[in-house]
């Protein structure tokens, strides 16, 4: 596909930096000392900080019309019940380009940030912090950091592997016998026109009710995004995905096809990383998990509060 | 990491193959991939347990909570308000649930119920519960288990996290449900006479007092009564959560969630864990 090969053209200014590392032989690295031990204490080495950005201008981003408007005989007026359209279906409307492009810039962000990796000898990146941010003059900026590891005496890679890992996280599943493919995106938006049955479920003096309308705009737009996570995780090639975030943002607007009505946008964005299981037939198997009890009363009382904040996990 | 496990590692080997099966990938393959929404950590503790995760399951709800008023004066349960919460909160378990057994799950693990209140419109709030569906292994909880479901036949659910979830397994305990109580109750407020009386002295407020015995009571004795319904042996992992959401500060919901367990075989033993004291700060 052709954002792989977007990385050929890397900035100047990042060339010559690859080249000094190779000269010099001393990497650089965002890692901890501790994130540092625990890459090492698997077999790899850290090979130097990488970095691939892109600059985007969104213009257009569909979205223009709203198919669930339509009435059938009545023309533009409310309809009883809507339809929600989602990025993914590619219905006339949708917001497919946005999420289209949203795909393409963070995708070549990461591509790029491979890019200088596979430039340094390394086999894949740790820790990468993917960002969206407004540029300062103008666009959106997809960034994404990380460090570049390599396994010595291993394969070379075509693609190098991506994840969001921390560099503990990344040491415990390569002993569990899992390794990180890449970074896997799941994005959707999904439209919804607001019909008769909302309105009369959301007014003050209604008693208690499910809100059908929203319930259906949430529940497909999140699926969709899963669905598309799903085909990124097939497209890499993976054999699952450990998801870090699920986000979800609604906001509503004026309806461009009916006067005084409002539509509400969904917008879903879930990221995760794309692992693999890999054999070890000269291995011995792993021993199990050791259950330790504290004695540090400092550091359960700090458990215990870390605990009742996160809640599980 | 101890000298002789950094030994085994560092032996080449491990890394060179992780290498050469991403240098094997088959993009594009079809089949099935298992997504998840657990952390490292519980992911392989889970997978220790002998369960595999199977995929992400999601249940949710946008509910629209009608309006109720309590009598200036006295402690009560808003009883419309507390069913709008358990009709919610069901709604987006039973979907989560229905989601789980379309995925042939022996059960859900690590679950999320939460409200969140949403800003466009007023008084509607969203009910989300997100967890794992699993799949037993023949050896989990030790072998020789066949059935993991619970007495009304769906996959077990539980809000334990990985770590906690993979101690009960040890400990020869496996989980049913997750049980909860909900309540919402108005609480009164002092009459004039009352607040000038105890202004300036170091006094109980007997009748606040009173409304929070009666309103945890109800929401416990209510997941008591799931729990009993699942015929479970105990509830573990209890949380006593309080929030006013939007109706203001004499009106809270008392919610009480934990998950209801049975034991796997009667001559369990449970081992005793390391006693470690770390020397770093």
């Amino acid at each position: 596909m052709s954002e792989d090969r977007s990385g050929h053209e890397l900035p100047p200014a990042a060339e010559s930096r690859m080249a000094e590392i190779r000269r010099s032989g001393t990497w650089g690295s965002a890692l901890t000392a501790d994130e540092f031990t625990a890459i090492r204490g698997v077999g790899f080495e850290p090979v130097g900080q990488v970095l691939g950005a892109a600059v985007y201008n969104i213009g257009y981003a569909g979205g223009y019309g709203c198919p669930g408007a339509w009435a059938g005989y009545g023309g533009y007026v409310t309809p009883y019940q809507s339809v929600t359209a989602v990025s993914g279906q590619g219905v006339i409307g949708s917001f497919g380009p946005m999420v289209q492009t949203l795909y393409q810039a963070r995708r070549k962000a990461l591509a790029r940030m491979s890019q200088e990796c596979a430039e340094l000898g390394g086999h894949g990146v740790v820790g990468v912090l993917l960002t969206i941010g407004a540029f300062p003059a103008g666009g959106l900026e997809f960034k994404a950091i990380g460090t570049a590891v390599r396994a010595p005496g291993g394969v070379p890679l075509k693609r190098p592997f991506t994840s969001d890992l921390s560099g503990q996280d990344f040491a415990k599943l390569i002993t569990a016998g899992w390794v990180p493919v890449g970074m896997a995106l799941g994005i959707s938006i999904g439209a919804r026109h607001d019909d008769w049955l909302t309105i009369n479920q959301t007014r003050w003096g209604t008693g208690n009710a499910e809100v059908t309308g929203y319930t259906d705009l949430v529940n497909q737009s999140r699926h969709d995004a899963r669905t598309q996570l799903d085909r990124d995780v097939a497209r890499m090639g993976g054999d699952g995905v450990v998801v870090k975030t699920m986000d979800m943002r609604i906001r509503d607007r004026e309806c461009p096809m009916q006067e005084h009505r409002r539509d509400h946008i969904a917008e879903v964005t879930i990221i995760g990383t794309a692992i693999a299981h890999f054999a070890r037939p000269h291995h011995p198997r792993r021993e199990d998990s050791l259950a330790i009890l504290s004695l540090d009363p400092q550091r359960r009382q700090a458990a215990r509060v870390r605990l009742g904040q996160a809640g599980p996990g | 990491m101890t000298d002789q496990t950094s030994a085994e590692l560092s032996v080449p080997g491990v890394p060179q193959d992780a290498m050469r099966r991403l240098a094997e990938l088959r993009p594009g393959r079809p089949g099935s991939i298992f997504t998840s929404d657990l952390s490292v950590n519980e992911f392989l503790l889970v997978r220790e347990a002998g369960f595999r995760p199977l995929g992400l399951v999601l249940g949710s709800s946008i509910y629209h909570v009608g309006l109720q008023l309590g009598r200036w004066g006295r402690n009560q349960e808003l009883d419309v308000l507390s069913q709008a919460m358990y009709h919610a909160r069901e709604l987006a378990m039973t979907r989560m649930e229905a989601e789980a057994q379309a995925l042939s799950a022996d059960g859900v693990v690590g679950v999320r119920l939460d409200v969140e209140l949403k800003e466009f419109g007023s008084d509607i709030a969203e009910f989300i519960a997100v967890g794992t569906a699993v799949h037993a292994e023949q050896d989990a909880g030790g072998g020789g288990v066949t059935n993991w479901k619970n007495n009304k036949g769906l996959p077990f659910t539980s809000d334990l996290s990985g770590q906690d979830f993979w101690t009960l397994i040890r400990a020869g305990y496996a989980p049913l449900g997750m049980v909860m109580g909900t309540c919402v109750y108005h609480i009164a407020h002092q009459r004039l006479g009352q607040k000038i009386g105890n202004t300036g002295r170091n006094v109980e407020l007997e009748q606040f007092t009173q409304a929070l015995y009666d309103a945890r009571e109800l929401a416990m004795s209510r997941m008591q009564a799931e729990a009993e319904e699942l015929h479970a042996e105990g509830i573990v992992g209890v949380q006593l959560r309080q929030h006013s959401h939007t109706w203001g500060s004499h009106t809270t919901e008392f919610f009480a969630i934990g998950t209801a367990v049975r034991p796997l075989r009667d001559d369990h033993v449970i081992q005793r864990p390391t006693m470690v004291l770390s020397l770093d700060s």
